[in-house]
């Protein structure tokens, strides 16, 4: 009866311990403290980032799990690919799993392009012969075949990306778990990706989705699952859960405008919207300066971390994005608590809502993300000095004119 | 439901939940996965010897010149006894038990750590990722084995039936090494001092094993204490095996080959116990 359905899941729970550690001002008063008292338990808590999640998917259906960083989203799809453990409940799955998280671990910077593609395929659970057999596939779709025996560590990031992607895009697999893996490479990659993923999609496979690429998720998925706090708290067509999925961002952002937490943000603290004097604002005039100021906590330095500020409409379409540097133009390193900060000269939107999140990556790894966050207005206002405000369109510019007129004589040309 | 696609899941049903029991290792999975093995061992063996302007070279001079530094400091400086045989030999012969069981340890211990990014992001039996370098340093060992014949050439040294037993010594060694290395692999992730602690043991360990000096040297009333480390009885054997030197203590012989046996199994179960943590650590 298994094979009735691809993915079964019971009562999937998973909890951590989250340890509160005692302050000591010293480490030689912390080793003392430990010496006093022996056996002492550190106090604890409990933390489940999955509760009693249970479901069903049949063969060859297209899911897109949805809701705010620190949903579960993550935490199930790592269950799923038996990363980690359940701490309670059981999932059936039926056929082989391939899992593409985070194209390009594992890649070894000394080997070359085709050692990697074959011990690439090894870690993603493919045998030699079948990697063998894709071998040519893989080369051809990454486009990198004139650098097949250069090892990888003088790839561009673009050929690095696409050389991974294109590894685990091949993958024989039934059942593939899929955690941001779009949002990689230029856009005619991306585009060649996504037609990928469309073509896995339609070949049958059961496909479970996680991207912040929401449009994405609405062309390629059929069925949705909302999460929420760790708890499946909506499942249906993928059209009906993003409306529920944003409904549930809009009462998010109500309250008095103050800096938004970040509760599960791992280095991220806070967010906000300012205006030129470092108030917290959620409307902005037309085509002013949008201000954004992030609190983050590094206990660890990061060197050339790339900060993203992602901004969705509120029909949950990303219209723009911007990322820092990943040169010396951008951010060197951050370490302990840091203030980040971030203008966008002209804000190009319409009047409208919109929603800004922040994603902090560190090379090709995610290191923290905030699904939508802050709702903003964009107001309308005489900011091009043109008499107009709004007009119609997706975005907006400032503009100059000029006419040079030559008052010709018909008879000089004559 | 079509059934086109009903037929094509009949074949693997993979179980996700919590895991119980001390040791239930998931050999099925394992299996499916044999090629990472090779695929990791491939991956040890190329780096190791792309990166270094020597390349195969060091591992062939590497155990000659410890060989050597033994023989000056303990053939020609402290003069200790060698049977007649040549003291380089008497060395060379205890290198290849030693670099082989500090091979494994020093590589199959941060082997999980150096995987992190792997463990936390992708599946795989966890147990690949320090098994997988079990057989580059098996190749070193070759390596060592091919220059110790080359030198028994040399040295005119022909080893006589007692050779039955290297195989025996080097089994006993490997579930030594591989035993300690897991359990330094399992806490490592836990505790990173592990790291700064096993380069400090195992030096300790090698001046507490036969390695530079053959057991007879050893003072009657300590050796039976001395014997107690599992790994002084296959030494001093690989050397009796090839060189004929000594006489080997069959009693603590299979004592070491149980303990290590025994310290094998103890390491699966520390790496089990801990494994569920791994991609939630590291």
């Amino acid at each position: 009866m298994s094979s009735e359905f691809a993915i079964s899941a019971r009562g999937i729970g998973k909890s951590y311990r989250i340890a509160h550690k005692r302050q000591h001002a010293t480490m030689a008063e912390a080793m003392l403290h430990k010496l006093r008292h022996p056996f002492e338990k550190t106090p604890s808590e409990e933390m489940w980032a999955l509760n009693d999640v249970s479901f069903d998917i049949p063969h060859g259906e297209i899911v897109g799990l949805l809701g705010r960083n620190g949903a579960g989203k993550s935490t199930l799809l790592k269950i799923l690919s038996r990363i980690t453990e359940p701490t309670t409940g059981e999932a059936r799955l039926s056929g082989r799993i391939g899992s593409l998280i985070e194209v390009g671990t594992g890649f070894q910077p000394e080997l070359t392009g085709r050692e990697n593609i074959f011990l690439n395929g090894a870690i993603l659970g493919m045998r030699r012969h079948e990697i063998a057999k894709r071998f040519d596939e893989i080369v051809d779709f990454s486009g990198v075949e004139k650098f097949l025996d250069t090892p990888v560590k003088h790839y561009s990031s673009g050929m690095y990306v696409r050389l991974a992607f294109a590894v685990a895009a091949h993958l024989d697999t039934d059942i593939l778990l899929v955690d941001e893996v779009l949002s990689v490479g230029d856009a005619d990659f991306q585009k060649k990706s996504l037609g990928k993923m469309d073509d896995v999609a339609n070949s049958g496979r059961t496909v479970i989705f996680v991207s912040h690429n929401v449009a994405a998720m609405e062309t390629l998925c059929r069925q949705g699952l909302f999460f929420r706090g760790g708890k499946l708290v909506y499942s249906g067509s993928i059209t009906d859960t993003l409306a529920e999925y944003h409904k549930s961002l809009k009462s998010y952002s109500d309250g008095p405008i103050q800096p938004t937490p970040i509760p599960n943000g791992k280095y991220l603290r806070t967010m906000d919207v300012v205006d030129d004097t470092g108030e917290s604002v959620r409307v902005i005039p037309m085509g002013t300066p949008l201000r954004i100021q992030i609190q983050a906590q590094f206990p660890d330095q990061i060197d050339y971390p790339v900060f993203t500020a992602y901004i969705d409409n509120s029909s949950g379409q990303q219209v723009l994005s911007v990322a820092s540097p990943k040169t010396e133009r951008g951010i060197p390193g951050v370490f302990g608590t840091s203030e980040i900060s971030c203008v966008i000269e002209h804000l190009p939107l319409p009047p409208g809502e919109y929603f800004l999140r922040l994603g902090l990556i560190r090379g090709t790894e995610y290191l923290d993300d905030t699904v939508p966050a802050i709702m903003f207005t964009v107001s309308n206002a005489d900011t091009f000095k043109d008499g107009w405000g709004a007009r119609r369109g997706v975005c907006v510019a400032g503009s100059r004119w000029k006419a040079v007129s030559v008052f010709a004589d018909t008879e000089e040309v004559a | 439901m079509t059934s086109k696609t009903a037929s094509a899941h009949t074949a693997e049903v993979v179980i996700i939940k919590p895991s119980k029991g001390l040791v239930d290792i998931d050999f099925k999975a394992m299996w499916q996965f044999r090629d990472l093995l090779f695929a990791f061992a491939d991956r040890d063996i190329r780096l190791r010897y792309r990166q270094t302007v020597l390349g195969s070279v060091w591992v062939i001079l590497q155990p000659l010149l410890s060989a050597l530094i033994f023989a000056v400091v303990f053939g020609f400086i402290a003069k200790m006894p060698s049977q007649g045989m040549p003291y380089f030999l008497i060395a060379f012969s205890g290198m290849l038990g030693w670099t082989l069981f500090q091979g494994n340890l020093t590589r199959v211990t941060p082997s999980l750590i150096g995987n992190g990014p792997l463990i936390r992001k992708v599946y795989f039996p966890r147990l690949l990722a320090p098994l997988g370098v079990v057989p580059s340093v098996l190749l070193d060992f070759m390596v060592s084995v091919a220059v110790m014949i080359v030198l028994l050439f040399v040295y005119h040294v022909t080893p006589n039936w007692g050779l039955v037993l290297f195989p025996f010594c080097v089994l006993s060694i490997l579930m030594l090494s591989l035993g300690m290395g897991l359990i330094g692999a399992s806490l490592s992730v836990k505790y990173r001092d592990i790291q700064h602690i096993v380069p400090f043991a195992t030096q300790l360990l090698m001046y507490a094993s036969p390695v530079g000096y053959s057991i007879a040297v050893v003072p009657e009333r300590i050796r039976s204490y001395y014997l107690l480390n599992p790994l002084a009885e296959p030494i001093d054997a690989i050397r009796w095996s090839i060189l004929g030197v000594g006489t080997p203590n069959f009693a603590y012989l299979a004592y070491a080959f149980v303990a290590s046996f025994g310290i094998l199994w103890l390491g699966l179960i520390v790496f089990r116990s801990c494994e569920r943590e791994f991609a939630d650590v590291i």
